[in-house]
């Protein structure tokens, strides 16, 4: 966190609002796709189907 | 006054967080995953199809998405050849043939370029399942189409389908991509008052919705078969097979046809088999006094009704319902009163399928025991002879509809 500190301190400010509105965006981005993915994985069964001739 | 971060306390630091670009990276991230999945399940991506082999089905945690059903058949028919989906059983997967040598294949070959054959049968399934569900889905896109599934003499062809299949009738019941059928409607809204509690259908519906609008089964199944497959499951349980892009498990089904006749049908299982064979008609069928098997009328009444509402009226006259008999290694050994009933048995469901609408009739009775590999699954050479029927069904039945002549097809 003091690394982040740091560079933001030394961004111009204009920077560094463009970078913190990239970086909420982009962690935004994240967590969608791993939304997504959690959807899918809640939406699998949790035990596989097992084929039984007869 | 200055913008710029100046980040001591936690509370200053949180400038670097800025909610609305947040919202913006998450609602677009959704959408962005919503319209990757729709695009390249539209597309298609099964270069390879073959058929929904163990690797690439719910046994191994893989759930076929209608989207990416409807996506192989896109590539694959052009709008001037008459669509012949598949469905059914392992029987009709070709469970005992390898893909070259699949009864399909053979299908395929005998009816000729006019023709695009898909196997889309799963093992364990009803011929209302799979590939009934893409069938109809595609109604418009394929109005010349033929559906063949097969199934036993009055198993129930429940409308909604059943586990583990289902998923995909109720995606495209809750997506509106069904015809409206008030008769089916009738039975599913009596299979879900009986079988589901009001909070279990609220699941099943939120979950297809949420599906609907963000399609997470079809973009992750995407990755899953393209890169990178991130179910545990029991086909591929280990690494680092287990995590491998499905597109790398061939199509590999043992060949019965290597194994000698005399080595299929195991002595130990006799018994067990033949409980099987003649429980194909025993609970159906009374004897009335002059000797005679007779269908038990509430078998019958109860058969009729679910027939009828399988299928929307409209597509019953190009749905071809094949019963599969059994090995004539075990039905030779039926006595003779057993065998009448067997027989009435496959006479009487055929046209009572015929009674509902449908194109129907069996296979197998004038097979060899070579021409199955168990009970019931066919070899190779069984696959030859029941393609052969098949295709001349298939051809009546598109001569029927107009498929051939150039003019529109009968809806």
């Amino acid at each position: 966190m003091k690394y982040l500190d740091n560079l933001m301190k030394a961004l111009p400010e204009r920077s560094a609002r463009i970078a913190s509105h990239a970086g909420s965006l982009l962690l935004g981005l994240v967590l969608a796709v791993l939304l997504h993915y959690v959807l899918y994985r809640l939406g699998l069964p949790s035990k596989p189907f097992i084929y039984v001739a007869f | 006054m200055s913008e710029h971060p100046q980040p001591s306390t936690g509370l200053e630091r949180s400038q670097y967080f800025r909610p609305r670009a947040f919202l913006a990276g998450l609602v677009g991230g959704l959408i962005l995953c919503s319209a990757l999945a729709r695009f390249v399940s539209h597309r298609g991506y099964h270069d390879d199809f073959t058929r929904f082999h163990q690797s690439l089905s719910p046994e191994a945690q893989y759930y076929p998405t209608l989207d990416e059903m409807c996506g192989i058949v896109r590539p694959r028919c052009r709008p001037d050849q008459v669509l012949v989906i598949v469905g059914g059983n392992s029987v009709f997967n070709g469970v005992g043939q390898p893909a070259e040598k699949m009864w399909t294949v053979e299908l395929q070959r005998r009816l000729g370029d006019g023709f695009v054959v898909l196997n889309f049968a799963f093992r364990g399934a009803l011929p209302t399942d799979g590939g009934a569900v893409v069938a109809e889905v595609l109604r418009k896109e394929y109005p010349r189409q033929v559906y063949v599934a097969n199934t036993v003499p009055f198993s129930l062809p429940v409308p909604y389908g059943q586990e583990p299949y289902n998923y995909l009738f109720w995606e495209a019941s809750h997506w509106g991509r069904l015809e409206g059928f008030p008769p089916r409607d009738e039975l599913v809204a009596e299979y879900l008052d009986r079988e589901f509690t009001w909070g279990q259908r609220f699941d099943v519906w939120s979950r297809d919705w949420l599906d609907g609008a963000l399609r997470f089964r079809d973009l992750w199944n995407w990755v899953g078969y393209e890169y990178l497959f991130t179910i545990q499951n029991p086909i591929s349980p280990n690494l680092p097979q287990a995590v491998w892009a499905r597109r790398r498990f061939a199509d590999i089904e043992p060949d019965f046809e290597s194994i000698p006749v005399g080595e299929r049908f195991r002595p130990e299982y006799r018994a067990a088999e033949m409980k099987i064979v003649r429980g194909f008609s025993d609970s159906y069928y009374f004897r009335e006094r002059s000797g005679q098997w007779h269908l038990k009328p509430a078998i019958r009444s109860g058969f009729e009704r679910v027939a009828k509402a399988a299928f929307p009226d409209d597509l019953k006259g190009r749905t071809l319902i094949m019963l599969s008999r059994n090995n004539p290694y075990y039905v030779r050994l039926l006595p003779a009163d057993d065998l009448m009933r067997e027989n009435a048995a496959y006479r009487d469901a055929a046209q009572a399928w015929r009674n509902a609408g449908y194109e129907s009739t069996d296979y197998g009775s004038d097979y060899e025991a070579s021409d199955y590999g168990d009970r019931t699954h066919l070899s190779a050479s069984g696959g030859r002879r029941l393609a052969n029927k098949v295709a001349d069904k298939v051809l009546e039945i598109s001569r029927k509809r107009g498929y051939l002549q150039g003019e529109p097809p009968r809806p």
